[in-house]
């Protein structure tokens, strides 16, 4: 799942794009195999035109990236992980409608 | 009644979980333990200095009735894990609760006269059952297990140019709808799910092997982070040559920065820890060999700030920077209240004396991690002195009774390996052993600093400990953590199926299982829920199971196995079994036990005993003597109740020792 909108991003660059970024960002942790992640993808991808230059938003493909599924101890996919001043804020799993998304990165976004 | 009724104001219980009087007497004897030897010449011990551990000789049983002065078949308390009769035969609950205990406790004895008791890490106290009493955890084996918060960390720190990596100590990704990986679901799982949410113990499944059994609770782990040293860039300040290292923190969540220093120009040495690049100053520093101090920081937890301590420690450096491996201790929730009572005097003890360090487990078994080991024990010990001397001096108390866990523990990791035949670093291992009997003399000295003309000090244990014997293997039956399957496999009572490639009970053909450390349970029909054994047949297949244990011989050696099988109204005599008890009890015969357990508490072997460890001194008591009777677990509540003039405990089962007594 790699678009304009949410670019799919690896170890490699991950830390720098995350932890170092001075805006916050989300980190949609998915894979081709799985359903509930490209039920979710679309609500994504409009959260990421909502907040376009309120934060930012890649995808990591956790068969891919296995080192980064097993760094950050995802139990399962879909899971979202909202990167602000260098650290996780937090971690949401398994599907969630927009309104209930928005309200947490609201959240995060408001936390100074 | 004698002239010590009455006479002790206030009475300690020091339990040192583990402790052999064996060796106690051997190390007195070459001139060592001068605080033991204090107790001994000034108060009272038995021949051997031992008493009779109740059966099985394990933790959670033996504490309870130090602390009831009951047998295990009255309070109920019958294992590590104990087992609700009704329940599935492999449901288990864990032996460190107060939930389970039936008989009163002390403090409740001593609660009924109006009199405060201060129970520190003690096994079955925990939840609290008296409104005016301290508890201070007691969730398991050590002290603030529970109030961890992030789990302890070896930093594979290397130089080159690659993404970090991470493995956590717990393999668990067994979660719901998209599994992360599909091959794995939980192993090495320790991390508990129930109420002791931390790092407390999974409950047991079933042992197929020694590495399926008690092994998995003593298993050596941690959360292992590889992680490039690059030229340090972007500093704020940067001595000329720094390198830096980035260490994930908070389960990953988080990071904090090293910057990797040569105090000398020449040789690395250090590493400093910073919050950001830009920060003025580190949170912490260590040098090669060396333990920071106390690293004060706050995590993010479950959206809110925690303050917490860790310490790190060197484990190795390379002098020229291009390596070091570090060490970050399990991480303390200051704020954490929740196994504390009152909940605030937890916080109170942190501030007053400092956060405690929790024993390492990254590693074993090689002289790094084992000295690494021994220091972290050694300062977790010298916590509890402080701690335990703010409370005696700053809260009111009239009876104090403290479990330390830190032979016991050194019994289990180290005494198998202690014998010419089982390594060529024997020597080392003894080494170890009396290193931790050194730390527990040292910390009994502290305790007598507390001792006056109307305090009464008891020192005792709840088992021994032995070695594997290198000629023998043990027979997989007796494994306290489940379900085991190996003798009764073979005898033909336990059936295992194969469910998707994990071996799993057929309850359908299974007639009776060997549960925990000494119990064999049949698989009746009406009480067990997947019961498949008339009771009719009930007796008769006690009978032949008994038989068949009797009969079983060693495959290797030849030699009997069982020591001695009871049914379920004779274990009664030994003050086993009670309303949930097996219906049949056994004990191995000495050469074939496990470290403590399945032994009776008198079994020696190689040098090290079963037995526990009787001594007291101070107020009632007399000075200076062996005293000619057996002494039991259970006689030590009646006997602080007499000195104390508090009334014995409602289910008390033992006696006043007045052997013991002025007169």
């Amino acid at each position: 799942m790699d678009s304009e909108l949410v670019k799919s991003i690896s170890a490699d660059i991950f830390d720098d794009l995350t932890f170092e970024s001075i805006i916050p960002t989300v980190i949609f942790f998915t894979a081709e195999r799985c359903n509930v992640c490209k039920s979710l993808y679309p609500v994504i991808e409009e959260i990421a035109v909502d907040y376009n230059e309120k934060l930012k938003i890649f995808s990591v493909d956790v068969d891919k990236n296995k080192s980064l599924a097993k760094r950050f101890k995802l139990r399962s996919i879909p899971t979202l992980l909202i990167f602000k001043h260098g650290e996780v804020m937090e971690r949401i799993s398994g599907f969630q409608p927009k309104e209930l998304l928005q309200i947490q990165i609201e959240r995060i976004l408001n936390i100074v | 009644m004698t002239s010590s009724y009455g006479k002790a104001k206030k009475v300690l219980l020091i339990g040192l979980d583990g402790a052999d009087p064996l060796l106690v007497q051997r190390y007195i004897k070459e001139g060592k333990l001068p605080n033991f030897k204090k107790v001994l010449d000034g108060g009272v011990s038995t021949n051997g200095y031992s008493m009779q551990a109740v059966l099985p000789a394990i933790t959670p049983p033996n504490w309870a009735s130090l602390a009831t002065g009951a047998f295990p078949s009255t309070h109920g308390v019958s294992c590590f894990w104990n087992h609700t009769l009704g329940n599935p035969l492999d449901q288990l609950e864990y032996g460190f609760n107060s939930d389970l205990l039936k008989a009163e406790p002390i403090w409740s004895a001593y609660a009924r006269e109006g009199k405060k008791s201060i129970l520190f890490n003690y096994p079955t106290a925990w939840p609290p059952t008296t409104e005016n009493d301290i508890y201070i955890d007691g969730t398991s084996v050590y002290t603030n297990l529970s109030g961890n918060i992030d789990y302890e960390k070896v930093y594979e720190c290397v130089e080159g140019d690659f993404p970090i990596e991470e493995i956590s100590h717990i393999l668990d990704n067994s979660g719901t709808d998209c599994r992360v990986e599909g091959e794995v679901s939980s192993i090495q799982a320790t991390l508990s799910k129930d109420e002791y949410e931390n790092y407390g113990y999974e409950a047991p499944e079933l042992v197929i092997s020694e590495e399926t059994g008690e092994a998995i609770s003593e298993e050596s782990k941690s959360d292992k982070i590889k992680t490039p040293i690059k030229d340090a860039v972007g500093w704020k300040n940067t001595p000329v040559g720094a390198k830096e290292v980035i260490l994930p923190v908070n389960n990953g969540g988080a990071r904090r920065y090293g910057l990797i220093v040569a105090e000398d120009g020449i040789n690395y040495n250090t590493i400093k820890i910073y919050l950001n690049k830009q920060s003025e100053n580190p949170i912490g520093e260590a040098k090669v060999n060396q333990w920071s101090d106390w690293i004060y920081d706050t995590y993010r937890v479950n959206g809110k700030n925690i303050k917490v301590a860790y310490k790190i420690r060197v484990i190795s450096f390379e002098p020229d920077g291009s390596s070091l491996r570090l060490y970050s201790s399990f991480v303390l929730d200051l704020y954490g209240e929740k196994y504390f009572f009152p909940k605030e005097v937890g916080g109170e003890i942190y501030e007053k004396v400092g956060p405690m360090l929790q024993p390492i487990n990254y590693d074993r078994l090689n002289p790094t991690a084992d000295q690494i080991m021994l220091e972290s024990v050694t300062e977790m010990y010298h916590w509890h002195e402080r701690a335990i001397k703010y409370l005696l001096d700053n809260k009111e108390w009239d009876l104090f009774y403290v479990h330390m866990h830190g032979i016991d523990m050194f019994n289990h990791y180290y005494l198998d390996y202690t014998f010419k035949e089982a390594s060529p670093e024997y020597a080392r291992y003894q080494e170890l052993i009396y290193n931790i009997y050194e730390v527990s003399d040292n910390f009994l000295g502290e305790m007598l600093k507390h001792l006056d003309e109307d305090t009464t000090l008891f020192v005792v244990s709840d088992h021994g400990g032995v070695g594997k014997n290198p000629e023998v293997e043990i027979p997989l039956i007796g494994d306290m953590w489940g379900l085991n399957t190996g003798v009764m496999g073979e005898l033909g009572y336990t059936k295992v199926k194969d469910v998707n490639g994990v071996p799993k009970i057929d309850w359908e053909n299974t007639t009776a299982v060997a549960q925990r450390a000494t119990f064999i349970y049949v698989n009746l029909k009406g009480r067990d829920p997947d019961g498949i054994v008339d009771p009719k047949d009930y007796d008769k297949l006690v009978t032949k199971i008994i038989d068949d244990l009797y009969n079983y011989r060693d495959p290797k050696t030849g030699k009997r196995v069982i020591s001695f099988a009871l049914n379920r109204d004779d274990m009664g005599v030994l003050g086993v079994g009670g309303e949930n008890g097996g219906d049949i009890f056994y004990i191995l015969e000495p050469e074939f036990t496990r470290c403590h357990g399945n032994g009776l508490s008198n079994h020696t072997l190689l040098g090290s005993s079963m037995n526990a460890l009787f001594a007291a001194i101070g107020a009632g008591i007399k000075k200076g003597e062996i005293i000619d009777r057996n002494v039991k677990v259970v006689d030590i509540v009646p006997t602080i109740s007499y000195l104390s003039g508090t009334p014995i405990p409602k289910n008390a089962e033992g006696g006043i020792i007045y052997q013991a007594l002025e007169e």
